[in-house]
This record gives structure tokens, C-alpha cells and sequence, in this order.
């Protein structure tokens, strides 16, 4: 345990100072975002009133007061977004592949460890799960931020001001709802398939790591058979036709097949990672 | 002890070991000898767990690897086993959080006798340096056994000295060392046992100072021999 | 321990900030008002049964759901998670059974016309088919009876007769008659629909009949027929007679080759189970079915016909013709005129009428009345206010989808 939380603390020291630098740059740009936004909003409206001499009334009713939600829809706030994503997806992979390629042959240190080598496994795995979550706790820090900057900003009788959830309905975004659910229960729903998902791409990699090219198609096979197993609940009354579950009883079944598909994903990995795992 | 019994390994169809066996005893240096390609650095790697093997078995002290031996046993790549941004610092502190068998003593001590300095990034080091720091690590470490591979190959001649100094300091002293190398010359004089490797086979397995002692003959001389017939 | 801050800070970062989001938003929902409804006049136990579903805007943004009884009102977030899954809002007599049947309403559709209950037992008549083909094919019924005093259950399927260049069929509603289940389908040939009457014996599981009982007959090129079930207010029930509107629509063509739907003609039809005969029904000059609403229980058509403060119901009798012409006012407590463009949730039940306005705001109550059709007489007439005044006044408002009666 102890070494395992020192696995932790190292792997993510690893990635930290890019990790941190992509806050920044969501900081940065988000707030540039909402700057600029603004600025547009004021100097469109000013020139409405004062120059084409609408009335403020009717200028609201036909453009709209200013809220979060044309912020959010410029690159400035969601281009980072989408890059911290894309920075999880891909790290998922070179966490593995870090350690073999290039010039240190650190896999060598970590397999070497005298520790439980599952623990190499899960300290990677928490690693993905703390840069996801923390982008997720800074995302929600910067909001609050970024609404008191727009009412700095922009006077109160042209702004609206939205929560989160309102910005998420109300946005055209709903793939959001995905990273920011309504509620916690959704949140740990949504982050436990996540973690299911991950689980079953490391295994898959473990395969790789101990086949190589053959590992290729035994992991394919792997996540397609975990990815089936996870499912079958689904499947299995889409097939039939006959709708036999509530959606609250489908739900628990997939919690349990949740549950199952990581244990077994674990196990395999454990497996791998003891006896066939190759430098 | 550390005992290989009859291990053979398969990469594809290609054998590269086939059914090798040797022991290596505390307080000796066992050395692997044979041209490159011949599976040396598959067997170090096999003893570690580090690749699977088809058959065989492998023992330390009697028994199967498992996560407690590696405050035992530790092995020395050709290749630095730290991350390149880290400081020499940095990696002696890593191996000081995870090993119990960590001895920060000895490890100072290394430093002073390699003249390393602490605050070097290990991207910034010479080859020759690079591989001194990957064998400070790993003998700082109070283990039993000491698996090197090719400590010597593509080292300048002063390092090459240095690092031959080692073998025969107290560093090295009641230690098992299993060691590989295609060339022998620089470290003739230390061996206590050859195995000879050819064509994922033990050619032969021989005591060097009996050798010396008995035939008269060098190391090189019985290689020759062998290697001709 | 130095060595860890970076972790540290990065996970009191995390459940702070996300624990205190999630905890934000579990007591945004407790804060949202409660309503009520209120009593005018009348009895206050003629609200007993009614559940009213609206949303709640708080900042005229996005609507919160909730379901508002005579006990108060309920916000969709506020139930479980689980609760919400299985189907929160929705058709309340649908609800009630899978509340009390869950496992015989396993897998059953949503929709109350392809039930029939009454004391003794309870039937779901579904058609299944292949969609998977370009054409559908595979058309099956699919029979579920309960047997409520023996509780058991009987499941079965037969395959439908006479199918061939079938385009879609449809379940329009579910009886029971001597020991034979009655399903009335709406068939769509090549665009043209007719209504079908299957008899299942559901001892012997077989189809004893089958017979197109309502159809479109000559029509035109250009022509298409249309036949609808009127909405029953109460599907479920036991009914003699099923009433379908029939309407021949037209495809007029524009300039440039463009096409509208027209509809040329409509009439009611009846069709009497007991009799096994189908007749039209000669609606008088006054009454216009197809552009009022339309609801029928059984022995009497209801024609509900709205203006901005009244909805008026017009009886009609299958056997006496129109009986009365009754007249329900909505007016909120301070006299306010509902706007012209303000509809009302209408729904008849047993006899009575239930109305209700569609929106509260700070400056409008929404208005319930409850009248009887017997009499004419209003029942009751209450107002949806909150039960605390509201905070956020100016930008609050509540706004009612739909009425229903328990």
C-alpha cells in the first residue's frame, strides 16, 4: 500500500509539470475567452444603440442579452477543454509506453520494484483518474470565476447569469453533460464506466506488452469479449426483442457487469504483468 | 545459489535458448561468455522475470522469484534504468523510497569513487558516466546477487578502469555476480567461472582458476578451444 | 510528507471542488418552491385524485420537472435515481400498474390502449414484428393475461392472418368479451388504413375471427384514408362501443408541382361490440368533430371546446344525441383575463370535466375547475399558487403539461 502510494506521488510528478501547464493554458484562455466575448457583446451593443439608434428593449428582444453561453461556444473555452480531453486519451496509452520507448528503459526499474507489480498497474490507473478529476474540480473552480468577470463586465440589464447546468442545457453541447452530470450519482456513474473503459484499454495494452504483434490481436479480442460481456444485458433483450428490465433493474445488472469486466480486467492484467509481460 | 535449470525460449520460431543450465554461488563471479545474439541478455533477463521462458525453471536460494527477491537480487541493463530528466539525486532518492535494501552510505560513497556529482541530470551525462550512475544504483544496494550485462561495452578506457576497480574493491566482496560480455580481456583476471555460451547451448562450464592453475591455461585459451572444435 | 504536496493539493483540489458542486446542486433542488393548490369553492375532496405535471423555471432557462397533487408538489430531482429511471411523470394509470403488477408489466409497452383491466383480469395485447427487413414482416400478436383473483399469468403469441403487403399495423385498443379477447388494429395498406377486429379465444389460444370492420371505400387516385381511434378516457375500461373518425384526405396540387394534404371529408363511426356492427354516427350542424377535441367514454362523445377564460363541453349521447351544453369559467382569484394564446390541459374522467391553465406566474395564478357533465354544475375551482411567496418573483413561472386522474 505504502509503495503503492509512492508509485502514485512518482507517476503523477511525471506528468505534472504538463499537466499544470494545460491548466494554465485552460486559465489563460478561458479567461481570455470570456474577455473578448464580452468586449464583442459590448462594442455590438453600443453600436446598435448609439449608432443605429435601436432601443435598448428592442435590441435585447432581437439579439439576446449576453450569459456564459456565447462564451462557451468560442474556441477560447472549449479548444482547451477539448485539449485537456485529448490529453487523457493519449496519455492512457504512453503511460504504458513511456516506460519501454526512448532512450531509459525505466520499465526495467518499475517491474523490478519489490512490490506487487499489479501495483505498477494500479498506480497508473489512479494516475489517469486523478488528471481527469482534476481537471474536472479546476473546471468547476474557473466557472464561478469566469460568471463574476462577465458581470464585471457586462451590465445587468443585458446579461443573463447561468449555473453550469443551465449553461449545459442550454448550450448546444450536451456532450458535457457527460464530463459535468446533474447529479452525483450520475457523476459516479458516468466516471465508473470511464474507469471501466480504462481498465480494459490497459489490459489490452498488458496483452501488447507481453505478445507484442500477436498481443495486437489478443488485446482487440480482449476489449471486444469485455466490451460484449459488459453489454450483454443489453444485447441480449435487443436481440430477443423482449424488453424484460426496468431501466433501474438494467442499470443495477450493469453496475454488477461493471464491476465483473474490471475484475476481470485486473486479474488478467495481474496475470500478464506476473508471468508473460516482456521488457 | 542461483540456479538455471534447462530453460529454453522461443522468440517466434527462433530458439534462443535451448535447455540452458549453470549455477552461480555467492562470493563468485560468473561470467556469461559468447558472440552477441547468443541469448546472454535473455537469460539475465529471464532470472529477473523480466521475459517469459518456455521451460525450465530458474531458483534463487531454492526458490522462485517473487516480489520480496528483488531486495536480493538486483540486475544492472546496459541501459540506464532511470528517467533522463531525473538528477542523480533524484534516482538515489527513488531507490531509497522503494528498497529497503537501499544503503545511502555506500551509495555516497560510490559517488565520491566514480567522481560523480549528485546534481547532474542524467540526460546531461557522458556514456561513460551514464554507466557508471546505472552501476552505482545497483551496487549500492546490500544484495545477494548482482546480474550486469556488458558493463563494459562502448566505454571510454579510463571508465573501463574505474569500473574494473569495483570488482575487485569490497564492493563486490561476498556477493553472487553473474556478469555478460563478449569481451573478456578487461576482466579476465577476476572470474571466478565462465559458462560458455553458443547457439542457445552451454558449451562449456569451467572454473577459471583451476583452469589457470591445473592447465596452464588462460581463459581466452580454453574459449578457443572451444569455439574451434 | 513534503515530497507528496503535489498530490495533496491536487486531491483536496478535487473533493473540494467537486463535493461542494454536488452539494450546491442537491440544495438548489431543496430550495426550489413548493406549490399548492388552493381551494376556491366547491369540495376539496374533488382534487383528491388529480396529478398535475409542469416544469418550474426559475430563471426562465431550463425547467425543473415536478408533479403536483392536493398533498403538494414533488420535483423530479427530488426522487430517487432509480425511481426517476423507471419512468417519473409519464401516463399515471400506466405507473399504477407497474406499481402493482411489476412483473406482469415487464417488457409491455407504455400505452394504455393496448391494456384492458377489469376486476378479474388484466390483458396486454401488443403487435411484434421485424423491423429489420426492408419491408415489416413477422407479424405477431403478442397476448399477456393476468388472472388477478388466481394470480396467474398467461403468456402467448399468434401469428397475424392475412398479412400480405401489410405496410404497418398498429394496436388501437384491447376488450374483453366472453372469455374472448377483442383487439382492434389500424392496418396500413399501400397508405390507405382500415381498422381490423381479431377475436382470440385465450383458452384454446387461437384467433377465432378476423374481420375488417371499418374501412375507406372508393377513393380516388389522389386520395388517401385515415382512420383514428377517439381518445377514450379511459382506454383500459371495459366499453361497449369503439369509436373511430374517419377522414378522406386529398392531395391538392399547388403551383409548380407542389403538394398539399387536404382533408375533403370526415365522419364518426361506431362500432358496437355486443352487436358486432359498425354505424355512422350523424353528428348535428352545430357540432364539427374534427376541429374540436374529442373524447369518448363509452356511451357518450364529449366535445370540449375552449375560449380564453371558459372551456365548454358539449355531451353527446350515442342513443339520445346532445345532452346540454356546459359551460366552465377559469378566472384566477385577482380577476386577471387569461391571454387569447393561452391554452388549457383538458381531461374528462367519470364524468367530470378537470381544466387547467397552463402557466403561473408572479402576477397569474394558474386556475383548476372540476365540473360535472351530469349537471353542468362547477365542482370545484382552485388555484396553483406557491406555498411560500417567491423569491426570484419576476422571473419565475410554472407551467402545466399535463392533467391526469388517478
Amino acid at each position: 500500500m505504502n509503495r503503492y502510494l509512492k508509485l502514485v506521488n512518482f507517476e503523477f510528478n511525471r506528468i505534472a509539470k504538463v499537466y499544470f501547464v494545460l491548466l494554465a493554458i485552460l486559465l489563460i484562455s478561458q479567461i481570455a475567452g470570456v474577455i473578448f466575448s464580452s468586449k464583442n457583446y459590448l462594442n455590438e451593443t453600443n453600436r446598435m444603440i448609439y449608432e443605429e439608434l435601436i432601443p435598448k428593449a428592442e435590441y435585447l428582444s432581437r439579439y439576446g442579452p449576453m450569459s456564459m453561453d456565447q462564451v462557451l461556444s468560442s474556441i477560447w473555452f472549449i479548444g482547451p477543454m477539448a485539449l485537456c480531453v485529448a490529453l487523457v486519451a493519449f496519455y492512457i496509452f504512453l503511460i504504458w509506453y513511456r516506460d519501454w520507448f526512448g532512450k531509459n528503459t525505466f520499465i526495467y526499474r518499475l517491474l523490478m520494484l519489490p512490490t506487487a507489480r499489479l501495483n505498477v498497474f494500479l498506480a497508473k490507473i489512479t494516475t489517469i483518474l486523478l488528471m481527469t478529476f482534476g481537471f474536472v474540480a479546476f473546471q468547476l473552480i474557473l466557472y464561478p470565476i469566469e460568471s463574476t468577470i462577465l458581470k464585471w463586465m457586462v451590465p445587468k440589464e443585458f446579461r443573463v447569469d447561468l449555473s453550469v447546468h443551465e449553461l449545459i442545457s442550454s448550450s448546444g453541447f450536451l456532450e458535457l453533460n457527460i464530463i459535468f452530470p446533474n447529479s452525483i450519482i450520475e457523476f459516479i456513474l458516468n466516471y465508473g464506466a470511464g474507469f471501466v473503459a480504462v481498465t480494459i484499454l490497459f489490459t489490452a495494452i498488458m496483452f501488447e506488452r507481453s505478445y507484442r504483434i500477436k498481443g495486437i490481436l489478443l488485446g482487440i479480442g480482449y476489449s471486444i469479449l469485455a466490451v460484449i460481456i459488459f453489454f450483454a444485458p443489453i444485447i441480449i433483450q435487443e436481440f430477443l426483442q423482449r424488453y424484460y428490465l426496468y431501466p433501474s433493474e438494467i442499470l443495477i445488472v450493469e453496475v454488477a457487469m461493471g464491476i465483473i469486466v474490471t475484475c476481470c480486467s485486473i486479474w488478467v492484467s495481474n496475470y500478464l504483468l506476473k508471468k508473460k509481460i516482456r521488457i | 545459489m542461483i540456479e538455471v535449470k534447462d530453460i529454453t525460449k522461443k522468440f517466434g520460431r527462433r530458439k534462443v535458448l535451448n535447455g540452458v543450465s549453470f549455477t552461480a554461488n555467492k562470493g563468485e563471479i560468473t561470467c556469461l561468455i559468447g558472440i552477441n545474439g547468443v541469448g546472454k541478455t535473455t537469460i539475465l533477463n529471464a532470472i529477473m522475470n523480466l521475459t517469459p521462458i518456455n521451460s525450465g525453471h530458474i531458483l534463487i536460494n531454492g526458490e522462485k522469484i517473487k516480489k520480496e527477491s528483488y531486495e536480493k537480487i538486483t540486475f544492472i541493463p546496459d541501459a540506464i534504468t532511470m528517467l533522463p530528466q531525473m538528477r542523480i539525486a533524484e534516482a538515489m532518492g527513488f531507490m531509497n523510497d522503494f528498497y529497503d535494501c537501499w544503503n545511502q552510505e555506500r551509495a555516497t560513497e560510490l559517488l565520491g569513487f566514480f567522481k560523480l556529482k549528485e546534481s547532474e541530470r542524467i540526460s546531461d551525462l557522458s556514456k561513460g558516466n551514464t554507466a557508471k550512475v546505472n552501476l552505482l544504483l545497483g551496487l549500492a544496494m546490500d544484495v545477494d546477487y548482482i546480474l550486469m550485462d556488458e558493463p563494459f561495452s562502448g566505454i571510454d578506457i579510463f571508465s573501463r578502469e574505474q569500473i574494473a576497480n569495483v570488482f575487485t574493491s569490497h564492493l563486490i566482496e561476498d556477493r553472487g555476480v553473474i556478469i555478460t560480455t563478449h569481451e573478456i580481456s578487461d576482466i579476465e583476471h577476476l572470474i571466478d567461472k565462465v559458462v560458455l555460451l553458443d547457439n542457445g547451448n552451454v558449451l562449456k562450464e569451467f572454473n577459471a582458476e583451476e583452469v589457470r592453475e591445473n592447465e596452464n591455461k588462460s581463459v581466452v585459451d580454453v574459449m578457443r578451444e572451444v569455439f574451434k572444435a | 510528507m513534503n515530497k507528496y504536496w503535489k498530490l495533496i493539493i491536487i486531491g483536496i483540489v478535487i473533493i473540494l471542488s467537486i463535493g461542494t458542486f454536488y452539494i450546491k446542486s442537491a440544495l438548489t433542488v431543496s430550495k426550489y418552491p413548493e406549490f399548492v393548490i388552493e381551494k376556491q369553492s366547491g369540495d376539496e375532496s374533488e382534487v383528491d385524485n388529480v396529478v398535475i405535471n409542469g416544469n418550474y423555471y426559475a430563471r426562465s432557462t431550463i425547467g425543473e420537472s415536478l408533479t403536483l397533487t392536493s398533498n403538494g408538489s414533488k420535483y423530479k430531482s427530488e426522487q430517487s435515481f432509480l425511481k426517476q429511471l423507471d419512468g417519473y411523470g409519464g401516463i399515471a394509470s400506466i405507473r399504477q400498474l407497474k406499481e402493482k403488477h411489476r412483473n406482469f408489466m415487464r417488457g409491455k409497452s407504455g400505452s394504455p390502449d393496448h391494456f384492458y383491466e377489469d376486476e378479474h383480469y388484466l390483458v396486454y395485447g401488443e403487435v411484434d414484428y421485424q423491423v429489420n427487413s426492408l419491408s415489416p414482416r413477422d407479424f405477431r400478436f403478442s397476448i399477456s393475461v393476468l388472472d388477478k383473483v388466481e394470480d396467474k399469468t398467461n403468456s402467448f403469441e399468434i401469428d397475424v392472418p392475412d398479412v400480405k403487403e401489410l405496410d404497418y399495423m398498429n394496436v388501437d385498443d384491447v376488450q374483453m368479451m366472453d372469455g374472448k379477447l377483442k383487439i382492434f388494429t389500424k392496418n396500413v395498406t399501400g397508405g390507405n388504413e382500415a381498422v381490423h377486429l381479431y377475436s382470440l379465444d385465450i383458452a384454446s389460444e387461437k384467433i377465432v375471427d378476423h374481420k375488417e370492420v371499418i374501412s375507406n371505400e372508393g377513393l380516388l387516385e389522389n386520395q388517401s384514408g385515415q382512420i383514428m381511434i377517439l381518445s377514450e378516457t379511459n382506454p383500459m375500461q371495459k366499453h361497449q362501443n369503439v369509436l373511430f373518425e374517419k377522414s378522406v384526405i386529398e392531395d391538392v396540387e399547388q403551383s409548380e408541382g407542389y403538394y398539399v394534404s387536404e382533408e375533403v371529408s370526415s365522419e364518426l363511426v361506431a362500432y358496437n361490440l355486443e352487436t358486432d356492427e359498425s354505424h355512422p354516427i350523424a353528428l348535428p350542424e352545430k357540432i364539427h368533430a374534427s376541429e374540436q377535441r374529442t373524447m369518448f367514454d363509452d356511451s357518450t362523445i364529449y366535445f370540449v371546446e375552449e375560449s380564453p377564460n371558459d372551456v365548454v363541453v358539449t355531451p353527446y349521447l350515442l342513443n339520445e344525441g346532445i345532452k346540454g351544453e356546459f359551460k366552465f369559467t377559469l378566472r384566477d382569484s385577482k380577476n386577471n383575463d387569461a391571454s387569447v394564446e393561452e391554452s388549457k390541459t383538458i381531461t374528462i374522467n367519470n364524468g367530470k370535466v378537470y381544466a387547467v391553465t397552463m402557466m403561473m406566474d408572479a402576477k397569474k395564478a394558474a386556475v383548476l375547475v372540476v365540473g360535472s357533465l351530469k349537471t353542468g354544475k362547477t365542482l370545484y375551482t382552485g388555484e396553483i399558487i406557491p406555498k411560500d411567496p417567491l423569491k426570484d418573483e419576476i422571473d419565475s413561472s410554472l407551467y402545466v403539461t399535463d392533467i391526469q386522474i388517478n
